[in-house]
């Protein structure tokens, strides 16, 4: 098993993350009990929650580093910022992606501006302008300190967000009420293990791949170090 | 703080004189605006009833996509002509450049709210004239939470390759939470409501005005330095 994983370059924390999602699939989809009225369907909450958790929790990872970056000017915290809103933004499209899947069977529908959809929607596209910000901005000399900006912004947001969300659909008595209200109290023992197993594993996993993410960051800088020194000692010699 | 307002109030008058000179910036607006609740009854193609529940929603799609085009035309003419390297170079409070900034942008935009509204009272048979100190009150909140952060993220995506795509892109959902609280706010008012029926909604906006304006002007520093 370790020669595998050293061949595939897998550390341990890596090993760790792949032992606790095999568990995760185990407990949510085998162990857990059937919901009585949704059926297998209901399954996929244990993978919808813990990514939303962590779609939440990664902006506000975004926001504290964005404010510790601009205090310190130090290339980690972006590194952290900017790894931290690439790997919330897979998280949050895997919440995008599996919360319509649950809906259609059990509400008939894909998709309702239900608040905690509208919610994640609007989360989403701040990712979006973040990581387009990001691209579209790559020659820009300031282009850190202006993702700063947009994160600090957007975490101060998200209170406003899920408030306005919240009683733009909130008034409507008539409104699908997600089911996720009954969380504690109407979930089996059993189920909220699954769901808090799957939370943990879910946040081990994002440490995983972020810290891979800072690591090829890394990495890049120190190629693009590298290159500057080669062009520098022999110009012309490097083509790109 | 004193000498702050001043130094904003002088950035404010030489971008005012600049648009009375030119008058390009309330002029595009306007006529932004207008075609935008033309084109919207095209897309609707309903009755007056149906019309008079989506108004609402329509004054704001037409009123923050100027609102846009304002924050947007205050940097980029200044970026092209070079004359914001000037600006910075200006012994005064970067703080000031923005809050001068944003006051013309309310200026701008509130002049063509002035001028649109009678117009959608015209098109959508509506009543404005009993509810006119409310609606002056949101509009007013409103215009100034939404130009804060419009006026930000112009300042940053004038910088930027796709500067005219970027400024929607990074707005828009920043500024979600208090499109929603006007449309709900505008709507009530329209509906007869009293301040009590949207007591949430008028928090929200004030809360959402005064911490980004705050932010905004804190950010900004960070935003123009070379």
């Amino acid at each position: 098993m370790a020669g595998i994983a050293a061949r595939l370059r897998i550390t341990p924390f890596g090993l760790i993350c792949l032992v606790g999602l095999v568990a995760t699939l185990y407990l949510s989809l085998i162990w857990a009990p059937r919901e009585r009225v949704m059926g297998d369907v209901q399954r996929i909450m244990y993978f919808h929650v813990a990514s939303a958790w962590i779609a939440e929790f990664a902006f506000v990872l975004v926001g504290v580093s964005s404010v510790i970056y601009l205090w310190l000017r130090e290339r980690r915290w972006d590194i952290v910022a900017y790894s931290a809103a690439e790997v919330g933004f897979v998280f949050c499209c895997f919440v995008m992606i599996t919360g319509p899947i649950w809906g259609k069977p059990v509400w008939g529908t894909w998709w309702t501006w239900d608040p905690r959809l509208t919610f994640s929607m609007i989360l989403w596209l701040i990712y979006v302008a973040y990581l387009m910000l990001r691209v579209y901005g790559d020659d820009l000399p300031q282009v850190k300190t202006f993702l700063a900006v947009l994160g600090i912004l957007g975490t101060i947001d998200i209170p406003f967000i899920h408030f306005a969300t919240l009683w733009w659909r909130g008034l409507h008595p008539d409104s699908l009420v997600m089911t996720e209200e009954g969380l504690g109290a109407g979930m089996e023992v059993d189920m909220r293990i699954a769901l808090g197993v799957s939370a943990v594993v879910f946040t081990l996993l994002f440490f995983y791949l972020m810290s891979r993410r800072m690591a090829l960051e890394r990495l890049r800088d120190e190629t693009e170090a590298l290159r500057e020194r080669v062009e520098h000692r022999h110009p012309g010699s490097v083509g790109i | 703080m004193r000498s702050m307002l001043a130094q904003s109030w002088q950035i404010y008058r030489k971008d005012m004189l600049v648009e009375y000179r030119t008058r390009e910036r309330v002029v595009t607006m306007f006529v932004f605006s207008l075609i935008v609740v033309i084109i919207f009854n095209f897309a609707f193609n309903a009755g007056a009833d149906v019309l008079q529940r989506v108004a609402p929603g329509m004054i704001w799609v037409a009123f923050a996509f100027a609102g846009m085009l304002s924050a947007s035309r205050s940097f980029s003419p200044e970026k092209d002509r070079g004359t914001f390297e000037g600006l910075l170079l200006a012994p005064i409070d970067r703080g000031s450049i923005f809050l001068g900034k944003l006051m013309g942008n309310v200026t701008l935009i509130g002049l063509v709210q002035l001028a649109v509204l009678p117009l959608f009272v015209l098109f959508f048979n509506m009543t404005i004239l009993p509810y006119l100190s409310k609606l002056l009150v949101i509009f007013f909140l409103g215009t100034v939470g939404f130009s804060s952060v419009a006026t930000l993220f112009a300042a940053v995506a004038v910088n930027t390759r796709m500067r005219d795509v970027m400024l929607p892109v990074l707005l828009l959902p920043v500024a979600s939470p208090v499109l929603i609280a006007l449309v709900e706010t505008t709507r009530t008012t329209f509906e007869g409501g009293d301040w009590q029926d949207m007591t949430n909604w008028i928090r929200l906006l004030s809360v959402f005005t005064v911490v980004f304006l705050i932010a905004s002007v804190m950010l900004f520093e960070y935003i123009v330095e070379e």
